[in-house]
């Protein structure tokens, strides 16, 4: 079951959350601490997406938006995680590597649309007296719906690519007989990133 | 005049909407200001016409203190449809302001409000035991969090500002610098470690019954704390996962 009605759906509502990362209102529905826990709730697996949803925060709590720097994307990462954890046989490492990754291809995708961007606004430059502000308009609109069906695609491509890879490097994985210390792992994994945020803020 | 804080407030949501390396948040800025300028300007649509075109050029500052910035506008504007203000002060007063509240914005919001909201949420959950995780429970976490981070922080910002902004206009960052938000962002941050650690000490009793694993849980603790000053924390967490895989398979 690598690609379901079940990853549609998810993939359309947490492409709606992604909206909130940059256009529209930061109200922080896109952090980690959410996305994680509402995915494992839909896919049914609520204590895994939380158990992702307070790594991925603590180790994203560092990390800042300013300007030009665009980290790797977190929401992607905590979803992918989540989503490939589902097809992962209970291994934990690689659902996590493999959603980093998708983290850093959104990364690239973001990077174009935004140097698309750039060339699509001086369609306002050349605009007259009575359609300027429409235009200012339909590029509000723009903005909206091409981040919304940029994400949608990006993971209904991207994702059944994952689920792919999860399922055979997890077959993989299982044979060396190292699934018990990933079970244990999951218990200390949030000691990371609470080391990482009192570094933070201890160097603050 | 009346300032229609509805519309100018829902639209400065849309700030980012189409960011872009060349020009930033200027799409977005004027949309803000657009239902301000049609006030002014409603009988004079070549005036409009270009006061829109003068603000659609380089803007970049916080999303939520760009309230503050925008509220600033409005007043000059104000005064230069009286012709008490040139175009020119208007312009440099903006790119001015922009640096400053965008620093003040990353260190209060950023750095620290969504910091200590995020800890915040994950020490709700860390402080309960796996019993607690019920879909009901997450639920109240995640809405917790929200509730704290927008309606304590977020939408004040954004809603006051534009207020703040026009009544003070460019005295608005000496009026901010008597706050001593300095002072509140270091107690803002003693709360943050005080909780994080205290739930850390409560989470590790709570798997002390396997004296390795609480051990390796501080390990890594003092792990993380010190790479990730030298390292970026997405590569400190890949090699602490799998240094802690090596150990576990090592003391089995």
């Amino acid at each position: 079951m690598l690609f379901s009605v079940q990853v549609v759906y998810i993939s359309l509502i947490v492409s709606l959350l992604h909206l909130d990362v940059l256009v529209f209102g930061q109200f922080m529905f896109h952090r980690p601490i959410i996305v994680g826990p509402l995915v494992g709730i839909l896919f049914g697996i609520p204590e895994y997406g939380l158990l992702m949803g307070v790594i991925f925060e603590l180790i994203y709590i560092s990390v800042i938006p300013v300007g030009i720097k665009i980290p790797p994307d977190a929401t992607t990462a905590v979803s992918f995680s989540v989503m490939c954890y589902k097809f992962s046989s209970g291994c934990i490492v690689i659902p996590l590597a493999i959603g980093i990754l998708a983290g850093f291809l959104y990364k690239r995708l973001d990077l174009f649309t935004r140097s698309l961007n750039s060339m699509v606004i001086s369609w306002v430059d050349t605009a007259e007296e009575e359609t300027i502000i429409k235009r200012i308009n339909m590029l509000i609109w723009y903005g909206l719906v091409s981040t919304y069906l940029k994400t949608v695609l990006f993971y209904l491509i991207v994702f059944p690519v994952a689920s792919y890879f999860t399922v055979n490097l997890c077959r993989f994985v299982s044979q060396y007989q190292i699934y018990q210390n990933i079970v244990n792992l999951t218990v200390i994994l949030p000691s990371i990133g609470i080391g990482v945020v009192l570094s933070y803020f201890i160097e603050k | 005049m009346k300032i229609p804080i509805i519309p100018i407030f829902f639209r400065s949501f849309f700030l980012q909407s189409v960011w872009n390396y060349e020009r930033m948040q200027n799409v977005g800025f004027v949309f803000s200001l657009i239902p301000w300028l049609r006030r002014l300007y409603s009988n004079d649509k070549k005036k409009l016409y270009e006061r829109i075109k003068a603000h659609y050029g380089f803007f970049n500052t916080h999303p939520y203190f760009a309230s503050l910035l925008i509220g600033i506008v409005m007043r000059l504007e104000e005064a230069y449809s009286r012709n008490e203000v040139d175009s020119d002060q208007v312009m440099r007063t903006k790119t001015m302001l922009a640096g400053p509240i965008a620093a003040i914005g990353d260190r209060l919001i950023w750095s620290t409000w969504r910091a200590f909201c995020g800890i915040f949420a994950v020490c709700y959950y860390i402080l309960h035991g796996q019993f607690f995780y019920t879909s009901a429970n997450i639920i109240a976490g995640i809405l917790l969090y929200l509730i704290v981070y927008n309606f304590f922080g977020h939408l004040p910002i954004r809603l006051l500002g534009i207020f703040f902004g026009y009544n003070y206009s460019k005295e608005v960052v000496v009026k901010i610098s008597k706050f001593q938000l300095q002072k509140v962002l270091e107690v803002i941050r003693m709360i943050g470690i005080t909780i994080l650690l205290f739930s850390s000490f409560i989470y590790s009793i709570s798997i002390s019954d396997n004296f390795m694993l609480a051990a390796l849980f501080w390990t890594n603790i003092l792990l993380a704390i010190v790479l990730s000053r030298k390292i970026a924390e997405v590569v400190v967490f890949a090699l602490l996962v799998i240094l802690n895989i090596s150990l576990l398979g090592l003391l089995q």
